[in-house]
Protein backbone atom coordinates (compact mmCIF):
# COMPACT_ATOMS: atom_id res chain seq x y z
CA UNK A 1 0.00 0.00 0.00
CA UNK A 2 1.20 3.54 -0.65
CA UNK A 3 0.04 7.12 -0.25
CA UNK A 4 -0.89 8.26 -3.73
CA UNK A 5 1.17 11.40 -4.25
CA UNK A 6 4.22 10.61 -2.13
CA UNK A 7 4.35 6.96 -3.19
CA UNK A 8 4.08 7.68 -6.91
CA UNK A 9 6.66 10.48 -6.68
CA UNK A 10 9.17 8.13 -5.04
CA UNK A 11 8.64 5.49 -7.74
CA UNK A 12 9.07 8.05 -10.54
CA UNK A 13 12.20 9.47 -8.95
CA UNK A 14 13.65 5.95 -8.90
CA UNK A 15 13.15 5.76 -12.66
CA UNK A 16 14.40 9.30 -13.34
CA UNK A 17 17.32 9.68 -10.92
CA UNK A 18 18.55 13.21 -10.22
CA UNK A 19 15.98 14.74 -12.59
CA UNK A 20 13.21 15.71 -10.18
CA UNK A 21 13.42 18.02 -7.20
CA UNK A 22 14.86 21.37 -6.20
CA UNK A 23 17.26 22.77 -8.85
CA UNK A 24 16.48 19.84 -11.16
CA UNK A 25 14.88 19.62 -14.56
CA UNK A 26 11.42 19.17 -13.07
CA UNK A 27 10.14 20.29 -9.68
CA UNK A 28 8.46 17.99 -7.17
CA UNK A 29 5.34 20.12 -7.32
CA UNK A 30 5.04 19.77 -11.11
CA UNK A 31 5.36 15.97 -11.01
CA UNK A 32 2.93 15.80 -8.07
CA UNK A 33 0.37 17.70 -10.15
CA UNK A 34 0.77 15.21 -13.00
CA UNK A 35 0.39 12.34 -10.51
CA UNK A 36 -2.94 13.72 -9.31
CA UNK A 37 -4.14 14.29 -12.88
CA UNK A 38 -3.41 10.63 -13.58
CA UNK A 39 -4.91 9.37 -10.35
CA UNK A 40 -8.13 11.37 -10.69
CA UNK A 41 -8.61 10.03 -14.20
CA UNK A 42 -8.06 6.50 -12.92
CA UNK A 43 -10.56 6.96 -10.08
CA UNK A 44 -13.13 7.94 -12.70
CA UNK A 45 -12.39 4.89 -14.87
CA UNK A 46 -12.06 2.23 -12.16
CA UNK A 47 -14.59 1.87 -9.34
CA UNK A 48 -12.07 1.45 -6.54
CA UNK A 49 -13.12 4.24 -4.19
CA UNK A 50 -16.59 4.93 -2.80
CA UNK A 51 -17.89 7.73 -0.67
CA UNK A 52 -21.05 8.94 1.03
CA UNK A 53 -22.73 12.27 1.47
CA UNK A 54 -25.43 12.77 4.10
CA UNK A 55 -27.84 15.58 3.21
CA UNK A 56 -30.34 16.88 5.75
CA UNK A 57 -33.81 17.34 4.32
CA UNK A 58 -35.19 20.87 4.17
CA UNK A 59 -38.92 21.47 4.37
CA UNK A 60 -40.60 21.64 0.96
CA UNK A 61 -37.30 21.47 -0.94
CA UNK A 62 -36.65 19.16 -3.91
CA UNK A 63 -33.08 19.99 -4.95
CA UNK A 64 -29.85 19.54 -2.99
CA UNK A 65 -26.25 20.18 -4.08
CA UNK A 66 -23.96 17.17 -4.43
CA UNK A 67 -20.32 17.03 -3.34
CA UNK A 68 -18.01 17.52 -6.30
CA UNK A 69 -15.93 14.44 -5.38
CA UNK A 70 -18.53 12.09 -6.83
CA UNK A 71 -17.96 10.44 -10.21
CA UNK A 72 -21.06 8.24 -10.35
CA UNK A 73 -23.97 7.85 -7.96
CA UNK A 74 -24.63 4.26 -7.00
CA UNK A 75 -27.59 4.46 -4.61
CA UNK A 76 -29.58 6.87 -2.47
CA UNK A 77 -31.13 6.01 0.91
CA UNK A 78 -33.40 7.86 3.30
CA UNK A 79 -33.70 7.95 7.08
CA UNK A 80 -36.61 9.49 9.01
CA UNK A 81 -34.33 10.13 11.96
CA UNK A 82 -31.18 10.92 10.00
CA UNK A 83 -29.35 7.78 11.18
CA UNK A 84 -31.22 4.59 10.17
CA UNK A 85 -31.07 4.71 6.37
CA UNK A 86 -33.46 1.87 5.65
CA UNK A 87 -35.51 3.38 2.80
CA UNK A 88 -34.30 3.16 -0.75
CA UNK A 89 -34.89 5.86 -3.40
CA UNK A 90 -35.22 4.70 -6.99
CA UNK A 91 -33.52 6.52 -9.90
CA UNK A 92 -36.07 8.26 -12.11
CA UNK A 93 -36.38 11.09 -14.60
CA UNK A 94 -38.33 14.32 -14.35
CA UNK A 95 -40.77 12.71 -16.81
CA UNK A 96 -41.34 10.00 -14.18
CA UNK A 97 -42.04 12.73 -11.63
CA UNK A 98 -44.64 14.11 -14.07
CA UNK A 99 -46.24 10.66 -14.36
CA UNK A 100 -46.61 10.53 -10.60
CA UNK A 101 -48.34 13.92 -10.66
CA UNK A 102 -48.39 16.85 -13.08
CA UNK A 103 -48.07 19.23 -10.14
CA UNK A 104 -45.35 17.19 -8.43
CA UNK A 105 -43.69 20.38 -7.25
CA UNK A 106 -46.53 21.02 -4.79
CA UNK A 107 -47.01 17.41 -3.68
CA UNK A 108 -45.66 16.55 -0.22
CA UNK A 109 -45.13 13.08 1.21
CA UNK A 110 -43.98 11.15 4.24
CA UNK A 111 -40.65 10.43 2.62
CA UNK A 112 -39.06 10.76 -0.84
CA UNK A 113 -39.29 7.79 -3.22
CA UNK A 114 -37.53 8.88 -6.38
CA UNK A 115 -34.44 10.88 -7.28
CA UNK A 116 -32.99 12.51 -10.36
CA UNK A 117 -29.53 13.98 -11.00
CA UNK A 118 -29.11 17.39 -12.56
CA UNK A 119 -25.69 17.86 -14.22
CA UNK A 120 -23.04 15.16 -14.22
CA UNK A 121 -21.74 14.29 -10.73
CA UNK A 122 -18.48 16.13 -10.23
CA UNK A 123 -19.65 19.42 -11.74
CA UNK A 124 -19.62 21.99 -8.88
CA UNK A 125 -23.31 22.80 -9.45
CA UNK A 126 -24.49 19.17 -9.75
CA UNK A 127 -27.56 18.48 -7.65
CA UNK A 128 -29.98 15.72 -6.72
CA UNK A 129 -33.74 16.17 -6.99
CA UNK A 130 -36.01 14.07 -4.78
CA UNK A 131 -39.73 13.43 -5.08
CA UNK A 132 -41.87 13.99 -3.19
CA UNK A 133 -40.51 16.76 -1.01
CA UNK A 134 -41.18 16.48 2.70
CA UNK A 135 -43.20 19.18 4.48
CA UNK A 136 -41.89 18.54 8.02
CA UNK A 137 -38.63 16.64 7.76
CA UNK A 138 -37.50 16.98 11.37
CA UNK A 139 -34.13 15.22 11.47
CA UNK A 140 -34.68 13.32 8.21
CA UNK A 141 -31.80 12.95 5.80
CA UNK A 142 -30.78 11.19 2.61
CA UNK A 143 -27.47 9.43 2.14
CA UNK A 144 -25.96 9.50 -1.35
CA UNK A 145 -23.47 6.71 -2.01
CA UNK A 146 -21.29 6.66 -5.07
CA UNK A 147 -17.94 6.23 -6.76
CA UNK A 148 -15.66 9.17 -5.96
CA UNK A 149 -12.18 10.55 -6.45
CA UNK A 150 -9.69 10.61 -3.61
CA UNK A 151 -7.11 13.09 -2.37
CA UNK A 152 -3.33 13.46 -2.40
CA UNK A 153 -3.11 11.43 0.81
CA UNK A 154 -5.43 8.58 -0.23
CA UNK A 155 -3.89 5.16 0.19
CA UNK A 156 -3.89 2.76 -2.77
CA UNK A 157 -2.33 -0.57 -3.66
CA UNK A 158 1.18 -0.35 -5.07
CA UNK A 159 0.11 -2.03 -8.28
CA UNK A 160 -2.30 0.84 -8.95
CA UNK A 161 0.67 3.19 -9.02
CA UNK A 162 2.94 0.76 -10.88
CA UNK A 163 0.45 -0.24 -13.56
CA UNK A 164 -1.14 3.12 -14.33
CA UNK A 165 0.16 6.23 -12.57
CA UNK A 166 3.89 5.75 -13.12
CA UNK A 167 3.72 4.94 -16.88
CA UNK A 168 1.10 7.71 -17.35
CA UNK A 169 3.33 10.35 -15.75
CA UNK A 170 6.45 9.05 -17.51
CA UNK A 171 4.58 9.36 -20.79
CA UNK A 172 3.89 13.03 -20.11
CA UNK A 173 7.45 13.70 -18.92
CA UNK A 174 8.97 12.01 -21.99
CA UNK A 175 6.52 13.60 -24.44
CA UNK A 176 8.73 16.61 -25.18
CA UNK A 177 11.79 14.40 -25.72
CA UNK A 178 10.45 11.47 -27.74
CA UNK A 179 6.83 11.18 -28.84
CA UNK A 180 7.16 7.46 -29.66
CA UNK A 181 8.40 6.75 -26.14
CA UNK A 182 5.54 8.82 -24.74
CA UNK A 183 3.02 6.79 -26.74
CA UNK A 184 4.61 3.53 -25.58
CA UNK A 185 4.32 4.51 -21.92
CA UNK A 186 0.74 5.71 -22.41
CA UNK A 187 -0.15 2.37 -24.03
CA UNK A 188 1.32 0.67 -20.96
CA UNK A 189 -0.87 2.87 -18.74
CA UNK A 190 -3.96 1.96 -20.78
CA UNK A 191 -3.19 -1.76 -20.41
CA UNK A 192 -2.73 -1.20 -16.68
CA UNK A 193 -6.10 0.54 -16.45
CA UNK A 194 -7.78 -2.45 -18.16
CA UNK A 195 -6.20 -4.85 -15.67
CA UNK A 196 -7.24 -2.70 -12.71
CA UNK A 197 -10.76 -2.29 -14.08
CA UNK A 198 -11.24 -6.05 -14.32
CA UNK A 199 -9.98 -6.44 -10.76
CA UNK A 200 -12.18 -3.79 -9.15
CA UNK A 201 -15.30 -3.82 -11.32
CA UNK A 202 -16.63 -7.28 -10.41
CA UNK A 203 -18.19 -6.74 -6.99
CA UNK A 204 -19.48 -10.23 -6.39
CA UNK A 205 -17.23 -13.28 -6.22
CA UNK A 206 -17.74 -15.60 -9.17
CA UNK A 207 -15.35 -18.32 -8.16
CA UNK A 208 -15.58 -21.33 -5.95
CA UNK A 209 -17.48 -19.58 -3.15
CA UNK A 210 -20.65 -19.61 -5.21
CA UNK A 211 -20.18 -22.87 -7.06
CA UNK A 212 -19.04 -25.18 -4.32
CA UNK A 213 -21.26 -28.24 -4.56
CA UNK A 214 -21.23 -29.22 -0.97
CA UNK A 215 -21.93 -25.75 0.19
CA UNK A 216 -24.54 -23.25 1.03
CA UNK A 217 -26.05 -22.64 -2.43
CA UNK A 218 -28.34 -25.71 -2.12
CA UNK B 1 -6.05 20.77 -8.42
CA UNK B 2 -9.31 22.18 -9.63
CA UNK B 3 -8.66 25.89 -10.08
CA UNK B 4 -7.87 27.41 -13.45
CA UNK B 5 -4.57 28.69 -12.10
CA UNK B 6 -3.43 25.14 -11.24
CA UNK B 7 -4.20 23.74 -14.68
CA UNK B 8 -2.79 26.79 -16.47
CA UNK B 9 0.49 26.55 -14.55
CA UNK B 10 0.80 22.85 -15.30
CA UNK B 11 0.08 23.55 -18.97
CA UNK B 12 2.84 26.15 -19.09
CA UNK B 13 5.30 23.81 -17.37
CA UNK B 14 4.43 21.02 -19.84
CA UNK B 15 4.99 23.49 -22.71
CA UNK B 16 8.24 24.67 -21.10
CA UNK B 17 7.07 28.25 -20.88
CA UNK B 18 5.66 30.30 -18.00
CA UNK B 19 2.73 32.67 -17.48
CA UNK B 20 5.16 35.40 -16.42
CA UNK B 21 7.63 35.03 -19.32
CA UNK B 22 5.03 34.14 -22.01
CA UNK B 23 7.82 33.44 -24.51
CA UNK B 24 5.71 31.33 -26.91
CA UNK B 25 2.14 31.44 -25.61
CA UNK B 26 0.59 34.48 -23.98
CA UNK B 27 -1.87 34.13 -21.13
CA UNK B 28 -4.59 35.45 -23.41
CA UNK B 29 -3.88 32.64 -25.86
CA UNK B 30 -3.85 30.13 -22.99
CA UNK B 31 -7.23 31.46 -21.82
CA UNK B 32 -8.62 31.14 -25.35
CA UNK B 33 -7.36 27.56 -25.64
CA UNK B 34 -8.91 26.69 -22.27
CA UNK B 35 -12.27 28.22 -23.14
CA UNK B 36 -12.32 26.44 -26.50
CA UNK B 37 -11.62 23.18 -24.70
CA UNK B 38 -14.34 23.78 -22.11
CA UNK B 39 -16.88 24.51 -24.81
CA UNK B 40 -15.86 21.50 -26.88
CA UNK B 41 -16.28 19.16 -23.90
CA UNK B 42 -19.61 20.74 -22.93
CA UNK B 43 -20.92 20.46 -26.47
CA UNK B 44 -19.89 16.81 -26.75
CA UNK B 45 -20.87 15.60 -23.28
CA UNK B 46 -23.77 17.89 -22.27
CA UNK B 47 -22.45 17.58 -18.75
CA UNK B 48 -23.86 20.77 -17.29
CA UNK B 49 -27.56 21.45 -16.85
CA UNK B 50 -29.05 24.84 -16.17
CA UNK B 51 -32.46 25.75 -14.74
CA UNK B 52 -33.69 28.92 -16.42
CA UNK B 53 -36.48 30.70 -14.56
CA UNK B 54 -38.19 33.33 -16.65
CA UNK B 55 -41.39 35.34 -16.44
CA UNK B 56 -42.83 36.78 -19.61
CA UNK B 57 -46.08 38.02 -21.09
CA UNK B 58 -44.76 37.35 -24.61
CA UNK B 59 -45.27 34.05 -26.42
CA UNK B 60 -41.71 33.94 -27.79
CA UNK B 61 -38.64 34.89 -25.80
CA UNK B 62 -34.95 34.23 -25.38
CA UNK B 63 -33.49 31.93 -22.73
CA UNK B 64 -29.94 33.14 -23.13
CA UNK B 65 -26.89 31.36 -24.48
CA UNK B 66 -27.22 27.61 -23.97
CA UNK B 67 -26.43 24.52 -25.99
CA UNK B 68 -29.97 23.20 -26.18
CA UNK B 69 -33.18 23.17 -24.22
CA UNK B 70 -34.61 19.82 -23.13
CA UNK B 71 -37.56 20.52 -20.84
CA UNK B 72 -40.09 23.27 -20.25
CA UNK B 73 -42.59 23.94 -17.47
CA UNK B 74 -45.27 26.65 -17.36
CA UNK B 75 -47.46 27.98 -14.59
CA UNK B 76 -50.88 26.34 -14.43
CA UNK B 77 -53.19 27.14 -11.50
CA UNK B 78 -50.33 28.65 -9.58
CA UNK B 79 -47.87 25.78 -9.98
CA UNK B 80 -45.24 24.91 -12.56
CA UNK B 81 -46.32 21.98 -14.73
CA UNK B 82 -44.74 20.08 -17.61
CA UNK B 83 -45.21 21.55 -21.10
CA UNK B 84 -44.95 19.14 -24.00
CA UNK B 85 -42.40 20.03 -26.69
CA UNK B 86 -43.87 20.54 -30.13
CA UNK B 87 -42.63 21.82 -33.47
CA UNK B 88 -43.68 25.15 -34.84
CA UNK B 89 -44.39 23.47 -38.18
CA UNK B 90 -46.97 21.11 -36.67
CA UNK B 91 -48.68 24.06 -34.97
CA UNK B 92 -48.84 25.91 -38.30
CA UNK B 93 -50.20 22.80 -40.02
CA UNK B 94 -52.95 22.29 -37.46
CA UNK B 95 -53.96 25.96 -37.32
CA UNK B 96 -52.21 28.67 -39.35
CA UNK B 97 -53.28 31.39 -36.91
CA UNK B 98 -52.15 29.40 -33.86
CA UNK B 99 -50.68 32.57 -32.33
CA UNK B 100 -54.22 33.89 -31.75
CA UNK B 101 -55.22 30.94 -29.56
CA UNK B 102 -55.26 31.72 -25.85
CA UNK B 103 -55.29 29.38 -22.88
CA UNK B 104 -53.20 27.52 -20.35
CA UNK B 105 -49.57 27.02 -21.57
CA UNK B 106 -49.30 23.32 -22.39
CA UNK B 107 -46.71 23.29 -25.19
CA UNK B 108 -43.39 24.89 -26.00
CA UNK B 109 -41.36 24.96 -29.17
CA UNK B 110 -37.91 26.00 -30.29
CA UNK B 111 -37.92 29.03 -32.50
CA UNK B 112 -35.39 28.42 -35.27
CA UNK B 113 -35.57 31.99 -36.52
CA UNK B 114 -32.64 32.87 -34.32
CA UNK B 115 -30.71 36.06 -34.95
CA UNK B 116 -28.00 35.48 -32.32
CA UNK B 117 -26.48 32.78 -30.14
CA UNK B 118 -29.40 32.72 -27.70
CA UNK B 119 -31.91 29.88 -27.48
CA UNK B 120 -35.38 31.19 -28.33
CA UNK B 121 -38.52 29.34 -27.33
CA UNK B 122 -42.20 29.84 -27.98
CA UNK B 123 -45.24 28.99 -25.89
CA UNK B 124 -48.61 27.62 -27.04
CA UNK B 125 -51.27 28.63 -26.42
CA UNK B 126 -50.83 32.24 -25.38
CA UNK B 127 -51.56 32.61 -21.64
CA UNK B 128 -52.36 36.29 -22.26
CA UNK B 129 -50.75 37.45 -19.04
CA UNK B 130 -47.36 37.58 -17.31
CA UNK B 131 -46.53 33.92 -16.65
CA UNK B 132 -43.63 32.20 -14.90
CA UNK B 133 -41.77 29.44 -16.77
CA UNK B 134 -38.91 27.13 -15.98
CA UNK B 135 -36.72 25.63 -18.68
CA UNK B 136 -33.93 23.08 -18.38
CA UNK B 137 -31.02 23.46 -20.78
CA UNK B 138 -27.65 21.88 -21.44
CA UNK B 139 -25.45 24.87 -20.99
CA UNK B 140 -21.92 26.20 -21.46
CA UNK B 141 -19.46 26.14 -18.57
CA UNK B 142 -18.37 29.45 -17.06
CA UNK B 143 -15.41 30.75 -19.10
CA UNK B 144 -12.00 31.19 -17.48
CA UNK B 145 -9.56 34.08 -17.50
CA UNK B 146 -6.06 34.68 -16.21
CA UNK B 147 -7.45 37.62 -14.25
CA UNK B 148 -9.13 35.10 -11.92
CA UNK B 149 -6.82 32.12 -11.55
CA UNK B 150 -8.38 30.95 -8.28
CA UNK B 151 -11.64 30.29 -10.11
CA UNK B 152 -12.81 26.69 -9.61
CA UNK B 153 -13.21 25.05 -13.01
CA UNK B 154 -16.81 24.46 -14.03
CA UNK B 155 -16.30 20.79 -14.84
CA UNK B 156 -15.69 17.51 -12.99
CA UNK B 157 -12.30 17.51 -11.27
CA UNK B 158 -11.37 14.12 -12.73
CA UNK B 159 -11.73 15.42 -16.29
CA UNK B 160 -9.45 18.42 -15.81
CA UNK B 161 -6.57 16.52 -17.46
CA UNK B 162 -8.60 16.66 -20.67
CA UNK B 163 -8.65 20.43 -20.53
CA UNK B 164 -4.86 20.53 -20.18
CA UNK B 165 -4.47 18.13 -23.11
CA UNK B 166 -6.71 20.32 -25.27
CA UNK B 167 -4.61 23.37 -24.41
CA UNK B 168 -1.38 21.48 -25.21
CA UNK B 169 -2.85 20.21 -28.49
CA UNK B 170 -3.68 23.77 -29.56
CA UNK B 171 -0.38 25.14 -28.30
CA UNK B 172 1.73 22.62 -30.25
CA UNK B 173 -0.46 23.18 -33.30
CA UNK B 174 0.15 26.93 -33.16
CA UNK B 175 2.71 28.43 -35.50
CA UNK B 176 5.40 29.10 -32.91
CA UNK B 177 9.01 27.93 -32.69
CA UNK B 178 7.68 25.12 -30.50
CA UNK B 179 5.27 23.84 -33.15
CA UNK B 180 5.28 20.05 -33.19
CA UNK B 181 2.49 18.39 -35.13
CA UNK B 182 3.38 14.90 -33.87
CA UNK B 183 3.13 16.04 -30.29
CA UNK B 184 -0.07 17.92 -31.10
CA UNK B 185 -1.57 14.66 -32.38
CA UNK B 186 -0.44 12.85 -29.20
CA UNK B 187 -2.21 15.35 -26.95
CA UNK B 188 -5.24 15.41 -29.25
CA UNK B 189 -5.63 11.63 -28.75
CA UNK B 190 -5.30 12.00 -24.97
CA UNK B 191 -7.89 14.78 -25.01
CA UNK B 192 -10.41 12.67 -26.94
CA UNK B 193 -9.94 9.80 -24.45
CA UNK B 194 -10.83 12.03 -21.51
CA UNK B 195 -13.68 13.59 -23.47
CA UNK B 196 -15.09 10.12 -24.15
CA UNK B 197 -14.94 9.36 -20.41
CA UNK B 198 -16.88 12.57 -19.77
CA UNK B 199 -19.46 11.68 -22.40
CA UNK B 200 -19.94 8.27 -20.78
CA UNK B 201 -20.26 9.73 -17.29
CA UNK B 202 -22.73 12.34 -18.48
CA UNK B 203 -24.97 10.17 -20.64
CA UNK B 204 -24.85 7.31 -18.10
CA UNK B 205 -25.21 9.37 -14.95
CA UNK B 206 -28.45 7.66 -13.87
CA UNK B 207 -28.00 4.06 -12.67
CA UNK B 208 -30.28 1.73 -14.59
CA UNK B 209 -31.46 -0.02 -11.45
CA UNK B 210 -30.88 0.34 -7.74
CA UNK B 211 -28.23 -1.96 -6.33
CA UNK B 212 -28.65 -5.30 -8.05
CA UNK B 213 -32.41 -5.58 -7.63
CA UNK B 214 -34.66 -6.03 -10.60
CA UNK B 215 -35.41 -2.93 -12.58
CA UNK B 216 -38.47 -1.29 -11.06
CA UNK B 217 -41.70 -1.31 -13.05
CA UNK B 218 -42.04 2.36 -12.43
CA UNK B 219 -45.64 2.52 -13.67
CA UNK B 220 -46.94 0.03 -11.14
CA UNK B 221 -44.59 1.25 -8.46
CA UNK B 222 -45.71 4.83 -8.90
CA UNK B 223 -49.37 3.89 -8.61
CA UNK B 224 -48.64 1.92 -5.46
CA UNK B 225 -46.66 4.79 -4.08
CA UNK B 226 -49.44 7.38 -3.98
CA UNK B 227 -47.96 9.78 -1.49
CA UNK B 228 -49.92 11.00 1.44
CA UNK B 229 -51.06 14.39 0.27
CA UNK B 230 -50.52 17.05 2.84
CA UNK B 231 -50.79 20.06 0.54
CA UNK B 232 -51.17 20.62 -3.17
CA UNK B 233 -53.58 19.76 -5.90
CA UNK B 234 -52.99 16.37 -7.56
Amino acid sequence: MAVVQAGALAKIKDLLPDQIGANRTRSDEFVQNLIMLAMRQLWSMVPMLYGEQTISMVANQHGYTLDSEFVRIKRVRYADDGSDFQYHLAPATLDDFDRASRSWRTIRGIRPDLYYLLSTPGVPTASIYVYPAVASPGGAAIKVIGQRIGTTTSVVNDDVLDKFVVPYVLSLLYSTRDTRLARRFMDEARDGASELRSRFADELPTGQDRDFDGGWTK
Amino acid sequence: MNTYGDIRNTFYQMFRDSPTDQVFITTTQADNFANKGLRDMAQAAWYKDAEVDIASSATEFSLGEHIRCWRGEGTVAGTLQYMKPISKESLIQSFRRFETVTGVPRHWFLDYNRVDENVRVGIYPDPGTLTAYKFYCYTWPTPVTSAATSFELDMPDWAVAGLMYYMLWQAYLSDTKRQDLDLAAFYRDLYYEVRDLLIGASKGRMPSYPDRHKQLNLGASLRARSPEIITGTP
